[in-house]
């Protein structure tokens, strides 16, 4: 017997990823306001993508297996391959930009570094929480 | 240019359906179904042909170009 439905697993992956997303996010921008690598506990983002993944493994394995293939079916994979391409987008166009910010020295290289990974993270799983809300591609 | 069409919604609707019923038989989501019907997504050819034999009719009845009509 499933204890968790098709329709309660995507919700539960959809916050889960939101979530960490958004604390990427804010790792990010935060580390750039106030000018520091570090402008929070690098265990946080740490900790909330460890714990989604977590939840989302175990919510996959309480729903069954048929309710998981229905919670991944092909228009799963459709906005994940969506969200991939502007993820990985998200992260070249980064280079000049934060190439800019460094050679004008608007922001230093530890700053940079910090910000640009936690905001490559956050264009994946902020772009595949949109499109999965909207609820098509 | 042709335009992908599609009657889901009203063979699904003919044959006293719900989305959420349709999707179970062909084992996707429900929102996967809807996204189909309101030509939000393609679906890919292996699930057009699950969609025509939960229906009972051809993937030619389901699925269209938009100047096939022409």
């Amino acid at each position: 017997m499933a204890y968790i439905s098709a329709p309660l697993l995507s919700r539960i992956r959809l916050v889960g990823l939101a979530a960490t997303g958004l604390v990427c996010l804010a790792f990010g921008l935060f580390a750039m306001i106030l000018d520091r690598p570090d402008p929070f506990s690098p265990w946080i983002p740490v900790l909330v993508g460890g714990a989604a993944a977590l939840t989302i493994a175990f919510s996959a394995f309480a729903a069954g297996d048929r309710n998981a293939e229905i919670a991944t079916d092909e228009l799963y994979f459709s906005e994940s391959r969506r969200a991939q391409i502007l993820g990985f987008w998200v992260a070249v166009l980064m280079y000049p930009v934060f190439g800019l910010a460094i050679g004008n020295g608007w922001i230093t290289y530890p700053v940079a570094f910090s910000a640009m990974g936690t905001f490559t993270a956050a264009a994946f799983l902020l772009s595949f929480s949109i499109l999965n809300i909207r609820g098509g591609v | 240019m042709s335009e992908l069409e599609n009657a889901l919604k009203a063979l699904r609707a003919a044959r006293g359906l719900t989305q959420a019923a349709l999707a179970d038989r062909v084992g996707v989501s429900r929102k996967t179904v809807n996204t189909i019907e309101n030509q939000v997504f393609v679906p890919s050819t292996v699930l057009a042909l699950k969609l025509a034999q939960a229906l009972d009719v051809s993937v030619h009845d389901i699925f269209h170009l938009s100047d096939e009509d022409e």
